[in-house]
């Protein structure tokens, strides 16, 4: 199989999140942010736990909010929106208390909630729209 | 074709991994500018990369490969001080590292400056004070399990080097630009010095810049499309840039006025022309003076009070004030660097006007028309505001040039659409067997030259395609690697040394009191770094606190266990330390200090070598 129609099957399989299985891996990846910040402190774990929950958010905000832009103007796009939607949640959790541990996984959560609600919200408005 | 393109973007990244490694090479523990240690080898290479970058860019057709490509080269370019400083560069960027640490350390709830007991001043600096800033960088460090020392230092090199090409990129598709013109806009983004040198350090205003390129993306796209999320996210982006940087959000906020008046404007014109012309002009007049109104009530918080002011038109004489109108503060530059400064925004407003003009009777480009008017609207308007910031108003909070960095963000797409233009006339001029009136760009035509090598066209214009493949790649790579050496300074005070780190990390693992430290303001802002601004457990004064300067000074003048008792009292400390850094006092005063400190009883606590000289010695003392 050519790559990028196996990168595209990818995509398309993750933003269809079927019985919430990246929503859940996403929150999976919050804990083991979680248990490396107060353990380990480990980039070894952080980084590809990390990148795993940007590439789940991502796909979830391009699929959802630029579905007919090319694939990677479709990334390049989620990834920016992600970007803000991270630092806006983030500061405000640092405003209304702090950004310790526990308030950061809070942050991330809240952030992995919205992505898959926007996600799932297009997600069913198209399939409306095509019924 | 294919294999070709392979080998040239591996030799591409195998000259950028050569770079890096050279860059670490220039890696020094003492060191003042980039420039000082940087190997020889360094800036030939850099300039053969970017021609070999350029050249893929105009030859291969693959957008998403493009574009990875010139991420890389950004984050090459932006990441000098990061690399070959053993702390970034010296100065605001790490008293905000100092804001951000209290904040990783949780000693700063609801962010830096927000339990003041103001309730105006709070609300001031949630919004204000590197809050968002700091949000990203202890994000960052807390997921990716490294030191917020590194996510600071790390998060704007990588975040230009990524989003930068990627939103300029976006916004010169969105402006009707192919796969390579957009491309070749994200690549001359490194064209800009400005850009380049906010790009690598770490402050609010450079995050800021990122949400306003956002900003003008979804504006340019709201223009046209009728998808109400492109209203949402430029509302959303605006908010973003004014939470990053106050200036960043308020000329977001003025573009955000632009952009709704010139849509009503596209809307009413048919029917009532008169009426949408006075909304258009009005609007841009608000939107010229929200940025100097908005900072003569910033003084409400800020003692610092900027106000609008006559006195520099009587001061200048009439030549250097016509001057200053015209050209700013590039009045006082060097010809050389006026010219890399100037170029890329002076080819980006020509092409604006150029564009207007010849499309005023086609109604078929009336998308194009309204975002090219939109664009020149954003230049005039900064225009005008540096000029007011420049000449009309005293006390302004930063340096009025820095509006040009927004122009910088302008002209990049538009640069790019004007290089396009520029060598499809080349082109129509120096080839016979093309049209004249063809209106096909030169970089559509060369790829669809690479297709179709058949075509009569081609050979007729081979010659001048030949010439100019290796021109172009070489006079593009030739002015970003002269923007990159513009952009980095020449003269600079001493860097944070590793012996000052040194110090004050063995101060924090030897002493399990609270402690003072008194030093001079460079040393400073090393001790913020580590340990937080003004952290009660181990107290490093601001920069700019005039108590820390005056002990300082006191100590210089006269070592003694006095003005460290004053110190610790100051903060209810246990201990304090006097640190004293030979290269920043030079050596006479450094040795008549530590003679005079031992003669009043003060005794060496720990002193620090480079290269086998003392160069820093540490004093304490000790309830």
């Amino acid at each position: 199989m050519h790559p990028e129609y196996q990168l595209k099957n990818l995509e398309e399989t993750i933003a269809h999140d079927r019985r919430f299985l990246f929503t859940i891996m996403s929150f999976v990846m919050i804990f083991l942010i979680y248990f490396n910040e107060l353990l380990f402190k480990s980039i070894a774990i952080g980084a590809p736990a990390s990148i795993v929950f940007f590439l789940i958010n991502i796909l979830y905000l391009g699929q959802a909010l630029f579905g007919n832009e090319p694939p990677y103007i479709r990334f390049a796009l989620g990834s920016l929106v992600f970007f803000l939607s991270l630092g806006i949640i983030g500061w405000g959790t640092l405003i209304v208390h702090n950004l310790d541990a526990v308030s950061t996984s809070a942050a991330l959560f809240i952030v992995a909630i919205l992505c898959s609600t926007i996600n799932r919200l297009k997600r069913s408005r198209r399939r409306g729209n095509l019924e | 074709m294919k294999r070709a393109f392979v080998f040239t973007r591996s030799l591409y990244l195998l000259l950028t991994i050569l770079l890096f490694y050279l860059l670490l090479t220039s890696r020094s523990e003492e060191v003042r500018t980039v420039w000082e240690y940087m190997h020889p080898a360094f800036i030939p290479m850099y300039f053969a990369t970017t021609a070999l970058l350029v050249a893929i860019v105009f030859t291969d057709e693959n957008p998403e490969a493009n574009l990875i490509l010139i991420i890389i080269h950004a984050l090459l370019s932006h990441s000098f001080f990061i690399i070959i400083f053993p702390a970034g560069n010296i100065g605001f960027q790490q008293s905000i590292l100092g804001r951000t640490r209290r904040v990783f350390d949780n000693i700063s709830p609801h962010g830096y400056g927000g339990t003041v007991e103001n309730p105006l001043m709070r609300i001031y600096n949630w919004f204000g004070g590197a809050n968002l800033q700091s949000t990203y960088s202890v994000t960052f460090a807390r997921m990716f399990g490294i030191d917020v020392f590194w996510a600071h230092l790390l998060l704007m090199p990588l975040l230009w080097g990524i989003f930068l090409p990627t939103i300029t990129f976006l916004i010169a598709k969105t402006l009707g630009g192919n796969d390579t013109i957009s491309a070749l806009a994200a690549l001359l983004g490194s064209a800009f010095p400005f850009l380049i040198y906010l790009g690598a350090v770490s402050i609010p205003n450079s995050l800021g810049i990122i949400f306003f390129l956002g900003t003008l993306l979804f504006s340019l796209r709201y223009l046209t499309a009728p998808d109400p999320k492109y209203t949402y996210l430029l509302l959303v982006f605006a908010f973003a840039a004014f939470l990053a940087h106050f200036l960043t959000g308020l000329i977001s906020l003025a573009f955000l006025l632009l952009a709704f008046s010139l849509r009503k404007y596209k809307t009413e014109k048919i029917n009532s022309p008169m009426a949408a012309r006075i909304l258009l002009v009005s609007s841009f007049l608000i939107a010229t003076s929200i940025l100097p109104i908005a900072l003569v009530y910033h003084g409400i918080f800020s003692p610092r009070t900027t106000y609008f002011t006559l006195d520099k038109i009587y001061e200048y004489p009439t030549t250097e004030l016509l001057g200053q109108l015209v050209l700013g503060d590039y009045l006082y530059y060097d010809p050389r660097a006026i010219l890399i400064y100037i170029a890329g925004p002076l080819i980006a407003f020509i092409w604006i006007l150029y564009n207007l003009y010849t499309i005023r009777n086609r109604k078929t480009s009336s998308h194009t028309s309204i975002q090219i008017l939109f664009l020149l609207f954003g230049f005039l308007l900064l225009g005008i505001d540096y000029r007011i910031l420049n000449i009309f108003m005293t006390n302004v909070p930063f340096n009025a040039e820095r509006t040009w960095m927004f122009r910088d963000l302008l002209s990049t797409p538009l640069l790019a659409l004007a290089i396009n233009n520029l060598l499809a006339f080349g082109l129509r001029t120096s080839s016979t067997g093309e049209s004249p009136t063809s209106r096909q760009s030169f970089l559509r035509t060369f790829s669809e030259k690479a297709k179709k090598s058949a075509k009569a066209s081609i050979n007729a214009s081979a010659t001048s395609f030949l010439m100019m493949s290796v021109l172009i790649p070489a006079v593009l790579a030739g002015w970003i690697t002269l923007s990159v050496s513009f952009a980095y300074p020449n003269y600079s005070p001493l860097q944070t040394t590793t012996y000052e780190l040194e110090a004050i990390n063995h101060i924090e693992e030897t002493t399990n009191q609270d402690y003072i430290v008194i030093c001079d303001f460079w040393t400073a802002y090393a001790g913020q770094m580590r340990m937080g601004i003004q952290n009660p457990a181990a107290y490093y004064f601001a920069e700019n606190d005039p108590v820390g300067a005056a002990f300082y000074i006191k100590m210089r003048n006269d070592p003694s266990p006095e003005v460290m008792i004053e110190a610790m009292n100051y903060t209810d400390a246990e201990v304090a330390y006097f640190l004293l850094t030979k290269p920043r006092v030079g050596t006479e005063e450094y040795n008549r200090i530590t003679q005079q400190a031992h003669q009043n009883d003060l005794q060496t606590y720990s002193a620090f070598y480079h290269k086998g000289e003392e160069k820093l010695h540490i004093f304490r003392y000790s309830a």
